[in-house]
Parts: C-alpha cells; sequence; structure tokens
C-alpha cells in the first residue's frame, strides 16, 4: 500500500509554513556549539600548536609540543568552561573566543529525489549499549580532562585520566580520541616504546580514522 | 604549511584551528562548513522531534560528534539532509526515553517570547503557527512523527524517507497516512482548546470590577 491518504488540507499547510521559517539558531548559540564540538573533536597537539605557535611566528608551530599543548589546555579549558551553567555565562566568552570568518560554501539540497543513505547501516551512539544521551555528556568531559592535562604538560595527570576513560568508556563513541591522546601523552612523557605500541593499535583498532594523522604527528612520522 | 592552514593559524582561534583537522576525514566534505550549513537543521529537526528548547543544545552536540565521526561513511552523490536526520532521529529517541518521567515538568514551562519590532504582529503569529505545530506534533509516535516532519516539513520524498529510516516504502506511505490524520485532528482539538481559553479569558476580564 503506498497511498499516502489525502494531501493535508491548505489551511493546515499554512501552519506548517510558519515552522519551514522557524528563525536560524543565534550566531551565539552556534559558536558555543562549535566550541563544544570542535573541544569533543580536538586533539590538543595539533589545534593547540596551530594557533600558539601562529602568534609566535614560528615556521612550523604545529610540530611544536610545548605550546601544542599550551594553547590545547586552553581548548580544554573553553570547553570544560563553556559546560558550566549557567548557559548565559556561557554566551558571552565563548562569543568573544569563536570568530569563524570563513564562509559557508557548502550547498545542500533539502530534498532531492535520490534516497539517502539507510540508516540501517550507519551505526550510531544509539545502537551501542555504552552510550545514551547521559554518558556521552560524562565521556566528553573525561575527554576533556585528558585535554586540560595535557594542556597544563601534566602527562602522569593526562594518562591517569586516559585510563579512566578507558575504564569507563572502554569502546565508548570517542575512544579513538583517546587512544590518539594517550600516544600524544606517552610520547611527552618520554615513553616512546610505548607510545609506538599503542599507536600500532590504535591503527588496527580504527582503521581510516582522521585521528590517525594525529597518532602520526605525535610520533614524528607525519607525511 | 598551507595558506588555508596560516589563515586559520592568524586567527588565533583554538576552536576554530581545532576543526581545522577535520576535513581529514575523507569524503571531501568540510565538516566546519557542514556543521555552519546545518546546525539550524539539526537544532529544528531536533525540536520537531521533540527535544525540548533548553536540551537542544546538548542533544546536538551529540548528534555532530556522531555526524563528525560517520562523515566518512557519508556518499556524497546522496542528499545530505536525510542522512543529517536519521542521526537527529535516533538522539531523539534516545532523549525521549530519558526524558518521559520529566514530560510534565517540560510541558509546564514558560512560552517562548517574541521581540517587538514593526512587524512584531507578524512574528506573533509566526510564532504561535509554530507553538502549534510543535504540540500537535507531539500527538504523534515518534516513528509517524519523523516520517511527518521529512515529508511534509523538510519536503524530503517519502521514498527517500523509508530509505533514511530504514523502513519499507509501504510502512512510510502507512505512516505518513496516519501522521496526517492524527495531526489533523490535534490542530482542530488544539484550537478548540486555545479558543476556549481566549474566550473564558476575555470573559473574565469584562467581569473584573
Amino acid at each position: 500500500m503506498t497511498d499516502p491518504g489525502p494531501e493535508l488540507d491548505p489551511e493546515i499547510g499554512m501552519l506548517l509554513d510558519a515552522e519551514r521559517l522557524r528563525p536560524e539558531v543565534g550566531a551565539d548559540v552556534q559558536a558555543r556549539l562549535l566550541a563544544r564540538v570542535s573541544g569533543g573533536l580536538a586533539v590538543a597537539g595539533v589545534a593547540g600548536g596551530a594557533a600558539a605557535a601562529a602568534a609566535k611566528g614560528a615556521a612550523k608551530p604545529w610540530l611544536s609540543i610545548v605550546s601544542a599543548f599550551a594553547v590545547g589546555g586552553l581548548v580544554g579549558a573553553l570547553v570544560t568552561w563553556s559546560l558550566r551553567p549557567p548557559p548565559v555565562e556561557r554566551t558571552v566568552t565563548v562569543e568573544k573566543r569563536i570568530e569563524v570568518p570563513v564562509p559557508v560554501t557548502v550547498v545542500v539540497s533539502a530534498a532531492p529525489p535520490a534516497p539517502s543513505t539507510s540508516l540501517a547501516a550507519v551505526p550510531t551512539a544509539a545502537t551501542k549499549p555504552t552510550a545514551s544521551a547521559g554518558s556521552a555528556a560524562d565521556e566528553d568531559v573525561a575527554i576533556q580532562q585528558v585535554h586540560s592535562a595535557l594542556g597544563r604538560g601534566d602527562t602522569a595527570a593526562a594518562l591517569a585520566a586516559v585510563a579512566a576513560h578507558e575504564k569507563r568508556f572502554p569502546n565508548g563513541q570517542q575512544a579513538d580520541a583517546r587512544e590518539a591522546l594517550a600516544v600524544q601523552a606517552l610520547v611527552r612523557a618520554g615513553r616512546r616504546d610505548e607510545a609506538e605500541a599503542r599507536a600500532t593499535r590504535f591503527k588496527k583498532r580504527f582503521p581510516g580514522s582522521f585521528y590517525q594523522s594525529i597518532v602520526d604527528q605525535a610520533l614524528g612520522n607525519a607525511k | 604549511m598551507t595558506d588555508r592552514q596560516n589563515s586559520l593559524q592568524a586567527q588565533s582561534v583554538e576552536a576554530t584551528a581545532a576543526l581545522h583537522v577535520v576535513p581529514a576525514a575523507g569524503v571531501g566534505i568540510d565538516f566546519r562548513e557542514l556543521f555552519q550549513a546545518e546546525c539550524s537543521y539539526v537544532f529544528h529537526s531536533l525540536r520537531r522531534l521533540g527535544v525540548h528548547e533548553r536540551d537542544l543544545e546538548d542533544v546536538a552536540h551529540e548528534v555532530f560528534l556522531v555526524i563528525h565521526k560517520k562523515l566518512h561513511e557519508y556518499d556524497p552523490s546522496r542528499p545530505l539532509r536525510p542522512w543529517i536526520f536519521a542521526f537527529a532521529y535516533r538522539f531523539a529517541a534516545d532523549y525521549r526515553k530519558l526524558a518521559r518521567h520529566r514530560r510534565e515538568q517540560i510541558r509546564d514551562e514558560a512560552p517562548e517570547t517574541v521581540d517587538a519590532g514593526p512587524d512584531v504582529g507578524d512574528r506573533i503569529d509566526a510564532e504561535r503557527s509554530r507553538k502549534l505545530v510543535l504540540e500537535a506534533l507531539d500527538a504523534l509516535d515518534l516513528d509517524k512523527r519523523a516520517v511527518f516532519v521529512m515529508h511534509e516539513i523538510d519536503g524530503t520524498p517519502i521514498p527517500a524517507v523509508a530509505t533514511a529510516l530504514g523502513i519499507p516504502l509501504n510502512t512510510a506511505y502507512s505512516r505518513l497516512r496516519l501522521a496526517r490524520e492524527a495531526f489533523t485532528a490535534q490542530v482542530k482539538r488544539l484550537r478548540l482548546r486555545n479558543d476556549h481559553a481566549r474566550a473564558v479569558a476575555a470573559r473574565s476580564t469584562r467581569e473584573a470590577p
């Protein structure tokens, strides 16, 4: 049966027109969310290194581990801070920090006729037994603790935070981020052999992960 | 170091630099650009799927983290929004399970406000319409609601809806038919209720000393 029944009454359709014209999300909210998402995705070494070393005019700033972790810490601190209530206070500060002048170039069709990727083929957090709305937020905080420790240059604390995350979220959404951070922390702690062993396991466990480039850079294998 | 990288560095914006690494995710879509283009869509979709205003940011955060994680699986030859909607649908389902116990509290919260301005009348009318739509959507279970929102609001063709949600085509059509009926009936009920409430309020005002 492929009959969807009668079309909606035009008067009902006008209501939906209003809903379709729902105003865009405020720039402050977008900026705050961008900061949170980027904090969840960022690996301190690369993200922070770019910003800090640029300020110093270094030739290859992203290779500077010290500056990387220093500013990476700011990312962690920024995001950790941004998670604190009340939201109004978060808005003010994050809005100042997040200015993204690069124009949006992606053009997306709302309703082209081609079929989309099946949800059944797209495993999500919701399909993982260990992930729920609450645990995902907790996991985010746990990852930020690793970021913050690395930012402080406290590799012992970073590795402790990694171990805590691993114990609590062994197969969490951000397990690959955790492992990449662990490699960075081990390199920074001078435990090169362990870092390389962990990097090898990373590659096997997360083939194709975008964090692979981060791991490679931490070990100095960047292409 | 590319010009683009140098440009990002010059901004000295930590979060921007963090996202700069993301385009390496593989399919030629810059996650940051996707975020900027689709942030409102994700918020609106979650709202239409029953996520409360105050929780939108948290749920959208989770949606975008997973979108990033799965971006390499996205086929750029296919429409992006139904793919994104599927994630929003999943997280909205989880949210509704978690939020069920506090639904009454959520419904009792104050209405959204509309800033005054030259077109304030139109904006109030539009806001009323939007509130009515969201309230009427609450009468639908999530499965029908998702089909209705994708097709009637987003304009996604039903075959694409069925594919995105992983349901048979016939099921999608059936859900759409039932959703249309339920939504229309609920709008009528809500209007009667609102008319009655306004009449009572007007009578109270007239009878006030």
